[in-house]
């Protein structure tokens, strides 16, 4: 039997407008709450292996909000979290180089380079100083052109040298003269 | 511009080497997959087998960062040594076939093959490897492919795997492939054969010429690399023959004509030239002389040459390796002077056959 508005007693309209104002409530509530949490986000950085992430990855790359908050998370996670000058270090044919400040408890000194054949990849090399321990992961951010994160390659002979298609998401961000560069 | 494609033996597919070159800003050489941007299982083992201080090219070449794109990953061990050895040397005398990946297995603009399974170490030892019955195994596909095309194919394994029960699977293949040659080495150089001069090098010998067999696909030939007293040398030397081509005499019902490849530096696997097509005048001497050294002859028989019409060369009486390419409207029969020995003024006999009988005959003296 259906019932009408009208036929309702007043209690019974009371009850129904609490109700809906509850669920309301909820739904805004739950619209404010980001993508991303931060727990993700510090699960995602602590982790050495963090496997495919690709909401993370997505949220990174377009999402001022999760740039930011992640960027908090880096800067808090631990005291080996670095930020390496972008413009500090300038190495000939290099699209971009740079290199751990003076007071860094690790010398590491990073470059792009292009591949001097088809199909025109780029390597991303970073080169460990002595007695450095080496980067596990590379935070790149730039305003323009977003964030991401890559788990690097094991060092060897004191080098981690790894190959991006040349429309790798890093080649874009690498190439503002204002990114930011994290390695932990 | 044609070359040798090299390939590397594994348990799983042959890998071929699909490209190496030199990339001289990068800090470690890297193997790769496929022309693409992702690292073979091998490339940290491949950069210290090139580097100066732990390897064994980069002190040759003086070059130590390459990239050395393959066209499957190697999971493990250290046999692709051989094979990358190989194809450096090779490649550093520009005569290492480069491919596109989708193309690994077509053997286009390739001249011959190498399969390679063993370790090198600094000194340029050659050592013993595993699973070679399997790695032959896997590759029967490859080497089907260079029969159907008429491609020498040359096996180089280390001497410390010449087992009989090694050479009863190797007889096998090759009686199945003839042209399969194997060359059983211990120890690799560096050096570059094409730049000794064009005369016998120490260094070079060639394998005896097989016994004829039945039928022409029986008669490949392949021996691509001069192997003397385990020392392993790639690409043979020439000797050099002048002059100009003089036929003359009567026709014949079946028509050949021939063509040659030479070389003014004497070298038969890059930049050597190819002249025009010449008739075969039979019952007669055709002379042939060249400045340059001679690589290869071909001869093309009359597409409309009945069923059962053949060719056979013969030098000093004995019945020379042919090559048949039945790929073409008329069959092709290619006689490869570089894996022989001639002295200069070599008279060879060329009979037409029909169905194992002598129908023409003509004598051809390379000067």
């Amino acid at each position: 039997m259906n019932r009408q508005w009208k036929d309702l007693d007043s209690a019974t309209r009371n009850h129904i407008q609490q109700a809906f104002i509850t669920g309301s409530l909820v739904q805004e509530w739950a619209e404010q709450v980001p993508e991303i949490s931060l727990r993700q986000l510090f699960a995602y950085a602590s982790d050495p292996n963090p496997g495919e992430q690709p909401a993370i990855a997505r949220a990174l790359r377009r999402d001022p909000t999760t740039q930011t908050r992640y960027q908090q998370v880096l800067d808090a996670l631990c005291a080996n979290t670095l930020v390496v000058a972008s413009a500090a270090a300038s190495v000939p044919d290099a699209p971009a180089a740079g290199l751990t400040a003076n007071d860094s408890p690790q010398r590491w000194r990073y470059r792009l380079q292009v591949s001097s054949h088809p199909p025109h990849d780029y390597y991303l090399i970073i080169e460990v100083g002595a007695n450095s321990e080496a980067p596990t992961r590379l935070c790149a951010s730039s305003n323009t052109e977003g964030a991401i994160d890559l788990v690097l390659d094991t060092a060897h002979r004191g080098v981690i040298q790894m190959l991006l298609e040349k429309d790798h998401p890093l080649i874009s961000i690498m190439a503002d003269p204002d990114r930011i560069i994290r390695m932990w | 511009m044609t070359g040798t494609a090299v390939f590397i033996a594994t348990t799983q597919t042959p890998v071929r080497i699909l490209r190496l070159v030199v990339e001289p800003r990068v800090s470690l050489s890297t193997a790769c997959l496929n022309l693409r941007a992702s690292k073979a299982s091998i490339s940290d083992a491949y950069n210290d087998f090139v580097s100066l201080d732990t390897g064994i090219i980069a002190r040759h070449t003086q070059q130590e960062n390459y990239r050395l794109d393959l066209s499957d990953d190697i999971a493990q061990g250290n046999s692709w040594q051989l094979g990358a050895f190989i194809g450096h040397q090779l490649s550093h005398a520009g005569k290492l076939a480069h491919c596109d990946p989708s193309a690994a297995t077509e053997l286009a603009d390739v001249d011959r093959i190498i399969w390679a399974s063993g370790e090198v170490d600094v000194s340029g030892r050659v050592h013993a490897v595993s699973d070679i019955e399997r790695k032959l195994a896997q590759s029967r596909a490859l080497f089907a492919d260079a029969h159907r095309q008429c491609l020498p194919v040359c096996l180089m394994l280390p001497e410390g795997n010449r087992e009989p029960s090694l050479q009863v699977t190797l007889d096998a293949l090759q009686a199945e492939y003839p042209s399969l040659s194997v060359q059983f080495i211990s120890q690799v150089r560096f050096d570059d054969p094409s730049a000794l001069p064009p005369t016998a090098d120490p260094y070079l010998t060639l394998p005896a010429p097989r016994p004829p067999a039945q039928g022409f696909m029986g008669k490949y030939r392949s021996a691509i690399a001069a192997v003397s007293a385990g020392t392993l040398l790639l690409v043979g030397a020439l000797a050099g023959v002048k002059g100009f081509v003089a036929n003359s005499g009567a026709s014949s019902a079946v028509e050949v004509s021939m063509r040659w490849e030479y070389a003014k530096d004497g070298r038969c696997f890059s930049e050597r030239t190819r002249s025009e097509p010449r008739a075969v005048r039979w019952e007669r001497l055709n002379k042939l002389s060249l400045e340059g050294a001679l690589c290869r002859i071909e001869f093309d028989l009359d597409k409309a040459a009945p069923p059962g019409t053949s060719l056979e060369i013969l030098a000093d009486q004995r019945p020379l390796d042919l090559s048949l390419d039945r790929s073409r409207v008329a069959p092709r029969y290619l006689l490869n002077l570089y894996l022989l020995q001639l002295p200069k003024n070599s008279l060879f006999t060329i009979n037409l056959m029909q169905n194992d009988k002598k129908m023409e005959s003509a004598q051809l003296q390379v000067e």
